[in-house]
């Protein structure tokens, strides 16, 4: 291995709950393993780009979002880099331009300001 | 990290998905990486080296995308001119490949650049201390005797246990002994 790695933090909400870890735990085995497998070799290939990484979201205010199929649904962790990281806020899915839950970008938003602001903590990606 | 995923392969539904994981989303990244790695090379040369349309390639390098067939596969490999192996293997075995697996540096030479295998070195009682001989003595009449065998790229260790005379009284804790001195001392 070269040792390259993209480290992966994750978003804490105030009232401490892990909401990447949340979103994980709804998964189905199937679902699980493929986001395994996804974000274990997005970590190491410095090949983020299309058709697994949007870097830009219309309205994303500096979002990007991680993109894979799993269980015929498009799965989506939003989320931005920062200081050599990268930090999931959502985990959610899309469809035909709709994100589910369909709050997901406000959400994230509003998650991305506060890590920038150094307002909650966010937790190494261990799942 | 292994012990992560062990924990989690505990579960059989898990390690079902697992499997099935490492087609639809592994064999995309190996795709990518071996076209990565072919100088020059698009998914139009792809496609065209395997008579597939370019759409399916990108299909085919995309992780979720498809559940890529043997003969699919098999195509691919021609095209890259390098092997396929497909067999039955531990959860462990698995487990370790997806964890070693390193997009960036995953490379398969073609068969021209390709070395030509070494044969294995057939074993026998001769040949013990033409290998790298350790031997631990005991003294309750037996030792156990490791050797590990050179066969060009690969060595592989053996202990086999026999009997022998005891060194002397003094020999207690099984000690380590060079190839001359072993040949000295059990001659």
């Amino acid at each position: 291995m070269n040792g390259w790695s993209t480290p992966i933090r994750c978003y804490v909400s105030p009232a401490d709950n892990d909401k990447i870890r949340e979103w994980y735990e709804s998964l189905s085995p199937q679902e699980k393993a493929d986001a395994d497998e996804f974000l274990k070799n997005m970590r190491r290939t410095r090949d983020w780009q299309m058709p697994h990484y949007r870097a830009s979201l219309r309205g994303g205010e500096g979002l990007g979002e991680l993109r894979w199929p799993s269980e015929k649904k498009a799965h989506r962790l939003l989320g931005f880099f920062m200081g050599g990281f990268w930090y999931a806020v959502v985990g959610c899915t899309h469809k035909q331009g709709v994100y589910s839950p369909s709050n997901a970008l406000d959400t994230a938003r509003r998650n991305k300001k506060q890590i920038e602001k150094g307002e909650v903590r966010t937790v190494d990606y261990d799942l | 990290m292994i012990s992560r995923l062990w924990e989690k392969m505990k579960d059989p539904q898990y390690r079902r998905a697992f499997v099935a994981s490492q087609i639809s989303i592994g064999i995309p990244f190996q795709i990518r990486a071996l076209l990565k790695s072919r100088s020059g090379w698009t998914q139009e040369t792809l496609a065209e080296h395997t008579g597939m349309l370019q759409p399916r390639i990108s299909g085919l390098m995309t992780p979720g995308r498809t559940r890529p067939n043997i003969e699919t596969l098999r195509r691919i490999a021609e095209a890259f001119d390098c092997g396929l192996m497909v067999r039955f293997v531990p959860f462990s075995d698995l487990a370790r490949w997806s964890e070693e697996f390193d997009p960036e540096w995953f490379h398969v030479p073609s068969f021209a650049n390709d070395a030509m295998p070494i044969e294995r070195k057939p074993v026998g009682v001769e040949e013990i201390f033409d290998t790298i001989p350790m031997v631990a003595g005991g003294t309750n009449g037996t030792f156990r005797h490791s050797r590990i065998e050179l066969t060009g790229r690969e060595f592989q260790s053996r202990e086999e246990t026999a009997r022998m005379l005891p060194i002397s009284s003094t020999a207690t804790p099984p000690v380590l002994l060079e190839q001359s001195s072993a040949r000295k001392l059990y001659a």
